[in-house]
């Protein structure tokens, strides 16, 4: 087969792993080719409005697994193929020297066994550093039951690493992917994390030290092929982000390609609003600093499709509001719909030496459509209006389509 | 007093350095067009009178706000040149920096540096090489700003061990660099160098891997997509129509 045949195959299978990150790591070229941005960069993005960064594509959609899920699943008949070590490495040097990407991530369904695939993508990426002082950037899979020694040797030669949870749950493993355990899977994530830090304390000491997935690992978990409640999802989260030191957890709206009793049925059309929500839920938690709980709860699990979360979260919790943008705290002003990072981070610098008003707030980058309604400046509101629950509702939900089609 | 100078950033500074030494308070700049009839003085460009403004404005406001005069200069945009010189009129005052954030100089000086930032940054990601059969990679830019001085640094470190050359057609010049003296620099079209002109003309031959690398990039683009989740829209979001001329995955030609 030749190598463009190839290339349709896996890129087109590796397309639903939704991270396209390439940010994290920041490396000078040296001798070899390439660099690593800290702040990312896209080269291209597809007609589906996803950025293209990295040359994202299996190794092989050969598996020796049967998830029900999956596109790959052994007893699917569709075409399959294998690259090589050196076409993968081909395909990445002179797309890279081309500026088409910013280097490669490179997956796999499992061949042989899982130490065979481990080993595989380990000589790829040892490689493209080693033989050709490749220094873009790299992110590979640990596949669960391998080694610890072929994931570790992988790490070192790789900016990220991570593993798919797939299920957020062992209920539905069992149900989807009953040759997968959760406890096989949790397994590489904590074994990284672990070294990952090790990584992270021991760098200070020695400069020398060996790399480790200098750019942290993530996972990603399928959303809508099996029952979990948004409150369910975000506490997995919470914790991979607490306990397993992840550095992103990506959420991929699942797109039905089998069919089978315990999946949706094919028709059914994937759940991107739902995806979208789960997303900006994910930035409460990672950087405005949300619990889990505060979001959502048992009794209420699931997040609105109308409005984001964090007016969701405001409309439940009104008798905190107005706050007073003179005093309020950095971290209150952050909960406020319409106030970001970047305006409460203003707000705090110049209330110091200025007298603030709504026009300059604006200026600040605070979308006062929403804010105005929770905030109060000098102890006035920018319009005259009551703290109504239902009234605020409606206001504040998104009633343009067009605005969720953007994700 | 209308004065006019030659185009480069050094030389507006002299134009400044210029207007406050006679104490110009309506003084309006303009870049020297052959032919012109607008009138004015020309200042000759003078790397010590534009050092000397530039490190006052180091001093005063910092490397960070100097620094934003210049990539607000590389938009391009007419009348830019006034705007600046009001907004280093205002630094130079000494205003403290809470009265300034109101100006209005200071608010467009901000937008059109966050404008050629950006644009730049798009285009670390928008350079499309070819490569050539002298083993030379080629790629044609057409930004709206003046973004080469800006990711020079970038393309040198990130392709240190090639030949390459961005050429910007629109303003006619061209990033160089050679991996035997390991140095690049950003050349006008009418300096140099026949070569460069070769380069951009269809006599030049392509070196013959190229088609299989460019067949390979378009149809890895078209097996990324996903169809149940299109949104064409979104796309042109991040990846205006205005760049797609030089995008090989996307201008089929």
């Amino acid at each position: 087969m030749d190598v463009m045949k190839k290339l349709e195959i896996l890129s087109d299978a590796a397309k639903y792993d939704a991270s396209c990150s390439s940010s994290g790591s920041s490396r000078g070229s040296g001798s070899g080719v390439g660099s690593a941005a800290a702040r990312g960069i896209c080269h291209s993005w597809t007609s589906d409005g996803r950025c293209v960064s990295l040359l994202k594509i299996l190794l092989t959609n050969y598996c020796v697994y049967d998830c029900v899920y999956c596109n790959n699943r052994r007893s699917n008949k569709v075409e399959r193929a294998t690259f090589t070590v050196d076409e993968i490495v081909d395909l990445t040097i002179n797309f890279y020297r081309r500026n088409y990407i910013e280097g490669l991530f490179l997956s796999s369904g499992i061949i042989g066994d899982e130490d065979t695939t481990q080993e595989l993508i380990m000589r790829v990426v040892k490689k493209l550093r080693l033989e050709y002082g490749f220094n873009g950037y790299i992110h590979t899979k640990a596949i669960p039951g391998a080694s610890r020694e072929l994931i570790r040797q992988t790490g070192m030669y790789s900016d990220r690493l991570s593993v798919n949870i797939e299920l957020p749950s062992e209920k539905s493993l069992k149900l989807l992917a009953p040759e997968k355990t959760r406890e096989n899977i949790l397994k590489p994530i904590k074994y990284i994390g672990e070294e990952y830090e090790n990584y992270l304390v021991e760098k200070g000491k020695n400069k020398k030290l060996p790399e480790f997935s200098p750019a942290g690992h993530t996972s990603q978990l399928i959303v809508g092929a099996s029952p979990e409640s948004d409150h369910q999802i975000l506490k997995l989260t919470e914790n991979l982000y607490d306990k397993m030191k992840l550095k992103r957890v990506y959420y991929s709206a699942y797109i039905p390609v089998n069919n089978h009793e315990n999946l949706p049925a094919v028709n059914v059309k994937p759940p991107l609003t739902r995806e979208h929500r789960l997303y900006q839920a994910d930035w409460l938690l990672r950087l405005y600093g949300f619990k889990a709980g505060e979001i959502l709860s048992e009794k209420d699990p699931f997040l609105r499709e109308e409005y984001d979360p964090k007016v969701g979260w405001s409309l439940n919790n009104l008798d905190i509001f107005p706050v007073e943008v003179t005093r309020a705290s950095y971290e209150l002003l952050l909960r406020v719909p319409g106030i970001g990072i970047t305006g409460a981070k203003r707000i705090v610098y110049y209330r110091k030496n200025s007298i603030l008003n709504f026009d300059s707030l604006k200026k600040m980058g605070v979308v006062l459509k929403r804010a105005k309604y929770f905030i109060t400046l000098h102890g006035s509101y920018l319009d005259s209006f009551m703290l109504d629950r239902d009234l605020l509702t409606r206001k504040l939900s998104d009633t343009r389509d067009t605005q969720l089609k953007l994700f | 007093m209308n004065y006019t100078y030659d185009g480069t950033f050094e030389g507006l500074l002299s134009v400044v350095f210029t207007v406050f030494e006679k104490r110009d308070s309506r003084a309006v700049i303009e870049k020297k067009r052959d032919g012109a009839l607008f009138g004015g003085i020309y200042v000759d460009t003078d790397i010590s009178k534009a050092e000397r403004v530039y490190k006052k404005l180091c001093r005063v406001a910092g490397q960070k706000e100097a620094n934003r005069l210049y990539t607000a200069f590389l938009s391009e945009r007419s009348g830019i040149e006034n705007t600046l010189l009001a907004y280093i009129r205002g630094v130079i005052e000494e205003k403290s920096s809470i009265e300034r954030i109101y100006m209005d100089a200071v608010v467009e000086v901000e937008r059109f540096s966050l404008r050629v930032v950006r644009e730049a940054h798009r285009f670390k990601g928008f350079v499309r090489f070819r490569r050539l059969s002298d083993d030379t990679y080629y790629a044609i830019i057409e930004p709206e700003c003046n973004v080469l001085p800006l990711v020079e640094s970038h393309f040198t470190e990130r392709f240190s061990d090639q030949n390459f050359v961005i050429h910007d057609m629109g303003r006619e010049a061209a990033l160089v660099y050679s991996k035997d003296n390991r140095k690049g620099y950003i050349a006008r079209l009418t300096d140099i160098n026949e070569e460069l002109i070769s380069y951009s003309s269809e006599s030049t031959l392509l070196h013959t891997d190229e088609e299989r690398y460019i067949d390979l990039w378009r149809g890895y683009f078209e097996a990324v997509s996903i169809e149940g989740r299109k949104n064409l829209r979104c796309q042109q979001n991040f990846m205006p129509k205005k760049y797609w001329k030089n995008l090989t995955e996307v201008n089929m030609k």
